[in-house]
């Protein structure tokens, strides 16, 4: 069923690549390398039929070496070949297996390449075998939830790869935009590719839109179009960290209308004890607990007793009473 | 919901309790050695939870029949005593806890009248009054139709005066209760709601109209009855939809027949949340300004329990200052600005519940 070869480059196709899971682009370096020493391992190659304007060998592994091999113009490739004539099945399972070994025992994959790697064994393996597999497969162990997020993610096209890549969406964002509709879904990926943010951040966000809608009966795309949420977003201002606070500030305050006039109130009462910076007195969380908490930062024995004072002074103010009662 | 398969566990088979359920459900039912095998069944069914509304398993309760109610640490508790007679529910209310607190959830009824005979003689020899209910972990009544468990109760506390039992529920079945001689020692209790959130959360249960019809019926058998709104769910405009719902309380039942109206907001397990999106997804009860409590578990922002339970409290006093109002798991400051007290010291909520069951049941008295 495998042979090893040297197979034209002319013979193998170029334009379908089912089983490249690479991520990497750029083949400078393994250009330079490959002119200096050739190819050291060879790659792996699955025989098809092949036509007369089309080769007959599909790339199971080794995509950058073949692509190293084309600018530094070489014509043969080392290759073990995979014959899929006597059991196709078989075959097809090794290669899968195969593409996605050769790239996880080499190098640590990124999430695109391991998500990849789950759905192209997921034609052919349960996730349940691919979990237990994992450490053979992946060089590492995975759990379902995490291959179930993985196989979402290698489904998707290329656009979304991308911005995975880039830190623009999270897996468990995209995980929790798979229960919407497509549409909804699209909103959301629009969204995240205006305004960049940490990956709870971004759940939480998705998690208030949908949770305002619900509240106020509107439907998720009607909010979304909103003027207000539309303004934040198409906002023109550089920071991407200074949308990403005016959108989540005004999610908060509009998923928690009035635990957010309570923080409020309570700032401006603070505000009124006149304690500055230095002095923070903190209400218990969510004001649900009955422990206030008061601190204090000083640096010399001047700034520790202007401190007291301050203190001392709050002792018989009313806005204290108010504040704590 | 209908029962449509019956699993029995061989150690009950040929005993009364199973064949009386045989004979109500008609379902002959498959006998099971282990338990795991249910839960096989029921996990290949899409709903797997709804499919455990419809599937009962007749078998021996395995651990404690008496149980102290756990509570939780930080809120007031009731100090209720809960009697283990069954699990889950065949009503499918989308808050409710049960969906996730048995894994997976399944009807199951204790073949157990011996054992609970021999318990309530052991109370009966103690010094302190016990509040009872089977509520906890079913509704007390959805038993009615295919056993004669409720009855059986009743008649058991009839005979003694240290405990009360409540029947805790969100049907109409207690046509069963009518000729018992319950010597005043059961109340029984409904669970309330606006007719809006029983529409929409409580699927399957008794409309508010017939669950009071159902209580002045009891009444009318000389049952002493009491009410519940547990949860209360906050959202615009529910002050109003609660306190016609007390209005309508005083429109069927005099206030002297009420032992008691507990009042307990929605909260909830953060694990609950999924299970209630993915079973009722048209639901928003999850979607309330909730903060997490120092229990854990998700609760209304604070300013507004008090809020609807002020409205609530001062409706239910505004028609009578002698039923007793108490709140389920809530805080000194909550009870305070509502009732204007707070049962600080440890026992002390239990104490007054206590009372007010001793004198409108005669506990403790030799009767």
């Amino acid at each position: 069923m495998i042979t090893d070869k040297s197979v034209g480059l002319s013979e193998i196709i170029q334009d379908d690549h089912p089983y490249r899971i690479t991520t990497a682009r750029s083949v400078d370096s393994l250009s330079r390398s490959v002119d200096l020493s050739g190819v050291l391992h060879p790659c792996i190659l699955l025989k098809e039929g092949g036509t007369e304007d089309r080769g007959g060998y599909v790339v199971v592994s080794g995509h950058l070496r073949i692509e190293a091999m084309k600018q530094t113009g070489g014509t043969l490739v080392p290759a073990r070949v995979v014959d899929a004539s006597q059991d196709r099945q078989a075959a097809l399972l090794h290669c899968a297996r195969a593409a996605v070994m050769d790239n996880a025992f080499s190098r640590p994959l990124d999430m695109v390449e391991k998500a990849k790697g789950v759905a192209l064994l997921n034609r052919y393996m349960s996730l349940e075998e691919i979990v237990k597999d994992s450490p053979a497969l992946f060089n590492e162990r995975l759990n379902l939830r995490i291959a179930e997020n993985l196989l979402t993610l290698g489904r998707q096209p290329a656009n979304i790869h991308r911005m995975v890549l880039e830190s623009r969406l999270s897996i468990k964002t995209l995980a929790k935009l798979e229960t919407f509709d497509p549409d909804i879904r699209d909103r959301f990926i629009r969204l995240f590719q205006y305004i960049k943010m940490g990956q709870n951040k971004q759940l939480d966000v998705v998690v208030h839109i949908q949770e305002i809608a619900a509240r106020e009966d509107l439907s998720i795309a009607e909010f979304m179009d909103s003027e207000k949420v539309d303004s934040i977003v198409t906002m023109d201002h550089p920071d991407e960290n200074l949308k990403s606070a005016h959108l989540r500030n005004f999610l908060a305050e509009r998923r928690f209308p009035e635990k957010t006039k309570a923080r409020q109130e309570y700032r401006a009462a603070l505000k009124e004890l006149d304690f500055g910076n230095a002095i923070s007195l903190d209400p218990p969380r969510d004001f649900e607990g009955d422990t206030y908490r008061i601190s204090f930062d000083f640096k010399t024995a001047d700034e520790f007793n202007r401190a007291l004072d301050k203190l001392i002074r709050a002792r018989y103010s009313d806005r204290l009473r108010e504040l704590i009662k | 919901m209908k029962i449509e398969k019956l699993f029995i566990d061989p150690a009950v088979l040929g005993m009364e309790e199973t064949e009386t359920i045989r004979r109500n459900l008609k379902l002959s039912g498959e006998v099971v050695e282990k338990e795991s095998g249910i839960f096989e069944y029921l996990a290949a069914f899409p709903d797997p939870v709804l499919q455990g509304k419809k599937t009962l398993y007749i078998t021996h309760n395995p651990g404690a029949l008496i149980k102290e109610c756990p509570g939780t640490s930080h809120y007031t508790c009731c100090d209720y005593t809960i009697l283990h007679a069954g699990t889950f529910c065949t009503m499918d209310c989308s808050y409710c806890i049960l969906q996730a607190y048995f894994n997976p959830p399944l009807l199951r009824y204790f073949v157990e009248h011996e054992r609970i005979r021999q318990e309530l003689e052991n109370i009966a020899r103690k010094d302190r009054i016990y509040r009872i209910g089977t509520g906890e972990f079913t509704d007390s009544l959805i038993w009615e139709p295919i056993s004669d468990l409720p009855a059986f109760l009743v008649q058991q506390f009839a005979k003694q005066d240290r405990a009360v039992l409540e029947l805790k529920t969100k049907t109409v079945n207690i046509d069963s209760l009518r000729h018992v001689d319950h010597n005043r020692k059961t109340i029984v209790s409904w669970s309330l709601n606006t007719p809006e959130v029983i529409r929409s959360e409580e699927r399957g249960t008794a409309s508010l109209p017939a669950r009071l019809k159902a209580a002045r019926k009891c009444v009318s058998w000389g049952y002493k009855v009491s009410f519940h709104f547990d949860p209360v769910v906050i959202e615009p405009g529910c002050e109003k939809a609660y306190t016609e719902v007390i209005d309508r309380i005083f429109e069927y039942i005099r206030p002297e027949d009420i032992v008691w109206i507990s009042i307990g907001s929605f909260r909830f397990m953060p694990a609950l949340k999924p299970m209630i999106e993915k079973r009722f997804p048209e639901s928003k009860i999850c979607y309330g300004e909730f903060i997490q409590g120092l229990d854990n578990k998700m609760r209304y922002f604070k300013p507004l329990r008090i809020r609807v339970y002020k409205a609530m409290a001062d409706r239910i006093r505004s028609r009578s200052r002698e039923i007793f109002v108490y709140f389920c798991m809530e805080d000194e400051k909550v009870w305070n600005e509502t009732l204007g007290f707070f049962p600080e010291k440890e026992g002390e909520l239990g104490h007054m519940l206590d009372k007010s069951a001793a004198e409108h049941c005669g506990l403790g008295t030799g009767n």
